[in-house]
């Protein structure tokens, strides 16, 4: 048996598709998107070694990558909001409802299995102005026209319309997770409590909440993540405009490399994009667990 | 939980609003999709259809090209998973079952890839693929979906074969079987929920992909649905806006039906994938 287990070209059998694979299309590019930050090129022409200066051109005198970056924060925050924040609401409601919670359930979830390309598109339409989308005319009905505007091309409110979106489709799959912790807390927990004399609220916020941090912590490092590389609905919806109002990091990189054809520069914008996601990543799991003591 | 009457009644309410704001406006999609061209005029966007007219669907699929995106999409996600399923299933039998020295440092290997943004292999993939030819082929999206679909996969399977006890392996191994008729007799026919959950969880992700498509194929004859769906928004979404809902209601179909019938495993797929993130 333990010969058997031990067969080393089964192994390599077993293991080397699925290994060749994996190096060349997702570990092996890392690598070379770090070599190509420090060379200048286009794709075509003689790549020219430039050291740092894609670095010190990106931290140093883009303002575009500034507005990018600060456009990511708020669109980040905007999205963990929604994910996060609203996922745990619903799941407490959810916890609460005897009936139909299947079917609530199933139904929540379902535009996270819609392509982003018809989410980018539906969401043009509920923000149209002329003809009067979703939005403006709910707005109209409850007297409130004064507030309808061409949502996209606003400066001041494009970010939040085109964050808006990428938290909708998703609050589904935070709720389940969520609501998942919630219910894998036992039940006498809850009883000893309540003999104790607790409130629903003070059962929740005391009990309930400390009990699934660690869930808690995970959906909102996921949250940040996926809004930190969120690309398909921004570059659908607006591709960055009106002006740069919309523009985020990987849409910024995106363009500068597939649009401008300025390969090193854009290597070294996805190389900050990794980098910032491990910042992230770092900073919520020292936050979260600092809140403990 | 035991909340009073009172605050029940406002639960219900809000987790009812909250529903409608998440289904509504899918459902609106597929309505306004038989609307017919004078109803796009009237100012009310809610209103139903005048008439319900499938002139729309006519009109997508003369002009749209979907067939041939269509079945794009559908070789990419047949060869793409079934080349999931084969690599994570073996991978996953070696790191969970077999003596090998280095097992959890291949395993770890494999799930620092969850958290690797698509970005950062963008464009040394298409300078690779440019290089050896591949570019342009339903080949250079197959690649890498396999790629970055693998970690949760052999996540899944690892955490599935962890059930399967090494007394019936011995029992199998006893009956004359060698490794190879271990693995395909036995361990992967066991796996069949597992191969279930890895299937239409990666047939939803694959089926959208949206990214590597629109940089890697640039000839119509490879395009997949979505970026065919970009286009067509592109170029007649301002004009007809029924025949857009209509081309929406079309790509979206498939991984809807897909979702109801097994909404569990589609469920249960996604949200291990991600808390392992």
């Amino acid at each position: 048996m333990d010969k058997i287990l031990r067969n080393r070209k089964a192994v390599l059998v077993f293991l080397l598709p699925a290994l060749l694979v994996y190096v060349f299309t997702v570990l092996a590019p890392i690598l070379w998107s770090m070599y190509f930050s420090f060379f200048s090129w286009d794709g075509v022409s003689d790549m020219v070694y430039i050291g740092l200066d894609n670095y010190t051109k990106m931290f140093g005198g883009d303002k575009t990558f500034w507005k990018a970056f600060g456009n990511n924060l708020i669109y980040v925050f905007i999205i963990v909001a929604m994910q996060v924040f609203l996922g745990l609401v619903v799941a407490i409601l959810l916890t609460s409802i005897t009936k139909g919670r299947e079917l609530f359930k199933t139904l929540y979830f379902a535009p996270a299995i819609i392509t982003s390309v018809a989410i980018a598109q539906l969401f043009t339409s509920v923000y149209s102005f002329e003809p009067v989308g979703m939005l403006n005319f709910i707005l109209q009905q409850l007297g409130l026209g004064a507030w309808s505007k061409p949502w996209l091309s606003d400066l001041k409110w494009a970010l939040g319309a085109v964050s808006v979106p990428e938290g909708w489709r998703y609050i589904g799959l935070y709720m389940i997770i969520l609501y998942t912790a919630l219910l894998s807390i036992p039940s006498d927990i809850e009883e000893a409590a309540r003999i104790d004399g607790a409130s629903s609220w003070d059962l929740f916020w005391s009990i309930k909440m400390p009990l699934i941090k660690p869930v808690l912590t995970v959906s909102i490092i996921m949250a940040t993540t996926g809004a930190l590389k969120g690309f398909d609905i921004p570059y659908l919806m607006t591709n960055g405009g009106p002006g740069r109002v919309t523009e985020l990091l990987p849409t910024y990189m995106y363009k500068t490399a597939f649009s401008s054809l300025d390969f090193g520069y854009g290597s070294a914008m996805a190389v900050f994009i990794v980098i910032e996601s491990l910042i992230a990543v770092a900073f919520i799991r020292r936050m979260m667990e600092s809140k403990e003591t | 939980m035991n909340y009073s009457r009172y605050s029940k009644a406002i639960l219900a309410i809000i987790s009812f609003a909250l529903l409608i704001i998440q289904v509504y406006p899918l459902v609106w999609v597929f309505i306004s999709s038989f609307k017919a061209p004078t109803d796009f005029s009237s100012s009310n966007p809610l209103s139903l259809p005048s008439k319900f007219t499938f002139e729309n669907y006519l009109s997508v699929w003369r002009k749209g090209n979907l067939g041939t995106y269509f079945s794009n999409s559908l070789i990419v996600a047949v060869t793409t998973i079934a080349l999931v399923i084969l690599f994570s299933a073996m991978a996953a039998f070696v790191i969970e079952k077999m003596r090998f020295k280095w097992t959890q440092s291949v395993l770890f290997l494999f799930l620092c890839g969850i958290m690797i943004p698509i970005q950062v292999v963008l464009i040394p993939l298409f300078i690779l693929y440019n290089k050896t030819g591949i570019i342009n082929t339903l080949t250079s999206l197959i690649l890498p979906q396999v790629g970055f679909a693998l970690p949760i996969s052999i996540y899944l399977f690892v955490s599935f074969y962890k059930y399967i006890s090494n007394e019936i392996m011995e029992a199998a191994v006893m009956d004359g079987c060698g490794i190879y008729q271990v693995f395909w007799r036995m361990i992967f026919p066991l796996s069949r929920n597992t191969i279930v959950t890895v299937v239409v969880m990666n047939l939803i992700f694959i089926w959208n992909e949206f990214i590597f498509a629109n940089t890697f194929i640039h000839d119509l004859s490879s395009r997949t649905l979505p970026v065919g769906l970009m286009d067509y928004i592109g170029q007649y979404g301002l004009t007809d806006w029924g025949a857009t809902y209509a081309a929406i209601s079309i790509t979206t179909i498939p991984t809807m039906l897909v979702y109801f019938i097994f909404n569990k495993s589609v469920i249960s797929g996604m949200t291990a994938g991600a808390t392992k993130g």
